[in-house]
Order: structure tokens, then sequence, then C-alpha cells
């Protein structure tokens, strides 16, 4: 009994950290490509060198990479924001009472997480243009809520939910309406749960391609900014990869800390 | 009724009477107003360029349903659709099997495991841009690694995203290593949620550790297995960002999703009527497709769970 176990563990362990391996492989190689001096780069891929960071230098001096650090910033914390504000009030309301058309209103939601981004992005192309939010990113935040208002929606009529209704009845007799029972029943109680969803948001819309690569030209985020070098050929890789890496780390950096959040946004609401 | 309503204490009493107002639509109507503004405004705005022949010139002539009916027999565009259905179909399929088979290996694993969760999430964090140009940097047939590795064991020039056979194929697997983590993920979570019970009855019952993963771990598991199934299906089918980001529809359209085939009709030859018709055609079908899954899975699905 006790062998047949450890060939049991022996066996899982081999198949995890061949998991393992493939899943870190392209970060390590990532690293790689962005520490190679660029006389290097032509050779053919070596395990062993001398890392030379001058590929960081490049992309970090780059005024367009930079601008698309603060354009992808803003709209991030724009599309957080908005998410939150639209998605806070509606998904209490929908767990506190009953609502007319409930129903109507959830399948709506789950329609628009379900619309292919063009349909929306290119009719967005010419009403942004005219009301001069094109390449804006208060006009990508708007945008983006067609599928973050029905996600913030989802995680948050599940953290809401888990809210004893006793303690609202409670806060109704003492006299509380909606608006304070939200804000002084519900939200000290789900605040972790709104932090987990402005964090599963504001990932999502930090690494968003297809709505920014259609509604921005001068002013690209970072996810366009990377994708324009792809055209580039092989002597462009040590630029290409610390430019990826530097649009990664910080998202890595932050998940190290919300890590449990963010665990907890991508079980939310799934049947367990 | 007079002596109920002044046995009602007076707080109670305003609430009863707010309740009736409309007070409540105050706290919807900002997320009315905005899906309103980013669902109902541009489907309605594609509808009516899709009765045009817009070119971004000036030619707007109206053409009925000439859009629609030269979709249907546009054998290029039904060909994007069942590219993205079959490339939907083997990401999924792929991301299913391999996120519950960590999730159960990961949940027999003595000691602690924590380290290994979080690097299996690791890729999901990464933006679908930065995914797809390292896959490709990594599979380019001169000077990628995989290739060179690959020549260790004799294999020479293999290019799996230039060759038409494997291209599709080959973007499935770099989603399923992009996204086999968040399957695994709340599988995991599922996983370690279940009644120990179960399963303890079952070995006193005498069932082999295989048995209790087909009859017990497999039907526990079905609302989660079908919930993670159906996001990641949407989001295959919505695929852009790794095709953009790898072979652009390529090599010989061998990977043109329905997506990739619209951004190049509208943002590279500004047929903006034909690429709205495209788009609403599609959205409609994977609506209808989806929405009687689960109507199916309501009805019958659900009730041998």
């Amino acid at each position: 009994m006790k062998r047949k176990y450890l060939i049991g563990q022996t066996a899982r362990w081999i198949a995890i950290v061949l998991a393992l391996v493939v899943t870190v492989f392209p970060f390590y190689w990532l690293f790689v490509l962005s520490t190679r001096s660029s006389a290097d780069a032509l050779d053919s891929p070596q395990l062993f060198y001398v890392p030379d960071f001058s590929s960081f230098a490049t992309v970090w001096t780059n005024s367009d990479f930079i601008s698309a650090v603060l354009m992808s910033a803003a709209t991030t914390a724009l599309t957080v924001t908005l998410a939150l504000g639209i998605a806070v009030p509606a998904a209490f309301i929908l767990v506190r009472h009953r609502v007319r058309r409930r129903i109507g209103l959830i399948g709506w939601l789950l329609v628009a997480y379900l619309l292919p981004d063009f349909l929306v992005a290119i009719p967005m192309y010419a009403i942004l243009q005219s009301v001069g939010l094109y390449d804006n990113a208060l006009g990508l935040a708007i945008v983006y809520q067609v599928f973050m208002a029905p996600l913030a929606m989802w995680l948050l009529l599940s953290f809401f939910a888990e809210v004893p209704t006793e303690i609202a009845e409670a806060a109704t007799i003492d006299g509380c309406g909606d608006g304070a029972t939200l804000a002084h029943v519900y939200l000290p109680l789900v605040m972790p749960g709104v932090a987990t969803t402005a964090i599963i948001i504001g990932m999502l819309a930090w690494n968003e391609v297809t709505v920014a690569l259609a509604l921005t030209i001068r002013h690209p985020t970072l996810p366009i900014v990377v994708s324009s070098f792809k055209g580039y050929a092989s002597i462009a890789w040590g630029q290409t990869a610390a430019a990826s890496l530097l649009v990664t780390v910080p998202v890595f950096l932050f998940a190290m800390f919300a890590q449990r959040q963010i665990v907890a946004g991508l079980t939310a609401g799934i049947g367990k | 009724m007079t002596s109920v309503r002044t046995a009602i204490p007076p707080q109670l009493r305003l609430q009863v009477g707010r309740r009736k107002g409309s007070g409540r639509w105050l706290f919807l109507a900002p997320l009315i107003v905005v899906m309103g503004a980013t669902t109902i405004f541009p489907i309605a705005y594609a509808g009516f360029l899709s009765l045009f022949n817009w070119n971004w010139g000036a030619r707007f002539n109206f053409v009925g349903l000439d859009n629609y009916a030269h979709l249907m027999t546009d054998g290029v565009y039904w060909a994007s659709v069942g590219r993205t259905v079959s490339f939907a179909i083997t990401a999924v399929a792929i991301e299913l099997v391999l996120g519950l088979a960590l999730a159960v290996v990961v949940n027999r694993l003595a000691g602690g495991v924590g380290w290994v969760r979080t690097i299996l999430m690791l890729p999901m964090m990464v933006s679908g841009i930065v995914v797809s140009l390292v896959w490709k940097i990594m599979l380019d047939p001169t000077l990628g690694v995989i290739p060179h590795l690959l020549g260790a064991f004799g294999l020479k020039s293999v290019d799996l995203l230039g060759n038409p056979h494997a291209a599709l194929i080959t973007v499935a697997g770099i989603d399923s290593w992009w996204q086999t983590g968040f399957v695994f993920i709340v599988l995991s979570a599922s996983l370690g949620a279940l009644p120990e019970e179960c399963f303890e009855a079952a070995r006193v019952d005498g069932a082999t550790s295989r048995q209790c993963f087909w009859h017990i771990t497999l039907p526990l598991l079905r609302p989660a297995l079908l919930t993670v199934a159906a996001i990641r299906m949407v989001d295959c089918l919505k695929v852009f960002a790794l095709i953009y980001g790898t072979t652009e529809g390529g090599p010989q359209n061998a990977t043109e999703v329905t997506q990739i085939l619209v951004y190049r009709r509208a943002f590279k030859e500004f047929a903006m009527s034909e690429s709205m018709t495209m788009m609403l055609v599609y959205s409609a079908l994977v609506v209808l497709v989806l929405a009687t899954a689960y109507l199916v899975y309501r009805k019958w699905g659900s009730r041998e769970a």
C-alpha cells in the first residue's frame, strides 16, 4: 500500500513538473530574448550568455512606450471606476429586491458578453469620432463596459448574495433606505468582493487588445504598442521581448499580493 | 385598516411607502444607460449600415438586403465561421482535459501546493498579444527555440505556424497554454469543495480510484465543468488577438477566423457595410446556438444530475 502510494506521488510530481516547465518556459525565454545583446540576436538559440539589459533601456526611453503606459493606466483606472460605479448599485438592487424584468436584464447582460468585439467596436469607431472620444481613454473605458459590466455584475451578484438577508432586513427596520443599506451594511461586508471584481476587471482592461486596436490611433494602449513590434524581423526580438515583459511584470507583481482575490473572482458564481 | 396602520412603527411605515416608489430604478439606471449605449446603439447602427454599400466613401446607396443575400453564398465568410468553430472546439477540449487532469493531480498531491497553483495561474494574466508574440518567436522556423530543440531529435525545419494544415491546431494549442490555468483554478476549487463522505462511502463499498473519478467526481463536477466550458467557448468564438499576433489569418487563410476576416474587410479594405453584415449574422448565430444549447440543457440535461 505504501509503495503504491509512493509510485502514485512520484508519477503525479513528474506530471506537475512537466506542466510547470511548459508553463514557465515562455516567460524564461522572454527574459533570455530581452537580455541577449543584439549582436547575438541572430545567432541560433543558446542557453548561456552574458545578460545585456540594453533592450529594456531602448524600449523604456521610447516616448511612444511612455505615453502608452500613461494611456493604459488611465484606461484601466477609468474602466474599473465605470464598471464598479454602474454594477455595484445595480447588483445590490437585484440581490436585495425582486425587480421586474430581472430575467430580461440578466439575459441582456449575457448576450452583451457574447457579442464579438468588432460588432461593437466598428460602429463605436464612427460614434466615438463624432463625439470626440475616439483615440481617448474615456472612450475606450465606455466601450469596454459592453463586456466588463456583465462580468462585474456576474461577480458582484454572487458576492452580494452571500450577505445574510437578515442583516439587510434589520437595516430596513431601523429605517435605512436602499442607499444607506448599500453604503453602511453591504459595502463594508462585501469590500473584499468589490476589490476582487476591481482586480479582475483591471487586469482584463490592462491586457485588452481587440477594441483598443480598433479605437485608438495616435494614443495606443500598451498591448497595441507591443503588437506593433510584430512586423519587425528577428532583429527586433530583443525589444519585442523587453516590451512584452514590461507589460506583463506589473500584472504579476500585482497578482503576487492579490492572488487570493483573483482566485475568489475566477471561481465566483461557478457551481462548486 | 386604520388600526393596523397605526400599529406599524413609523420608520417601517415610511419604508413601506417608499417601496412603491421608483427609487430602485435609479440604482439600475446607470447600468441600463451604459449597456444601451454599448449594445443597442452599435447593433442598431450596424443594422442600419448593413442596408447600404458604404466604403467610407461618398457612395452611400441603399441596397436593401443585398449584403445579406451576398453573405449567404460567400464561401470565404462561411469558411471563416467554420474555422472559428473548429478552433473553439479544439481549444476548449484541450483546456478542459488538461485543466481537469491538473486539478485532479494537484488535489491529490501531498504537502503544500500553493506555489504550484500560483505558477499555473501566470499565463492567463498575460495579454493575448504578448502570448501570441512569444509563441510566434519561439516557433520561428529558422531562429525559434522550439524548432531548434526539436532539431536535437532529428526533426528538421518544423514550421508549425507556417503549415496550413497545422496552423489552426497550433494556435488552439497556444490558447490552451494561455487559458488552461483558468479551467484548472475553477475546477480545483470545485474539487476541493466536493463532499468527502461520497468518496468514503464508495471506498467502503470497494470502489477503485478510477471508478470514484468516473462515477463520483465527474458527475459532481458537472455544473462547474459546464460553466467553465461555456465561458471558454464564448471567449474562443470571439478569438482575435492570438491570431492577429501570430499568423494574421495565414498561411493561405488557414487561420482566418471570422473576427480576423472582419478586421481585414473593415480596416484594410474599408468594406464597412459588408463587414457589419458579417458581424451581425455571426453574432446572431452565436447567440442562437448558445441559447439553444442552454435551453436544451435546462430541459433535458439537468434531470439526471
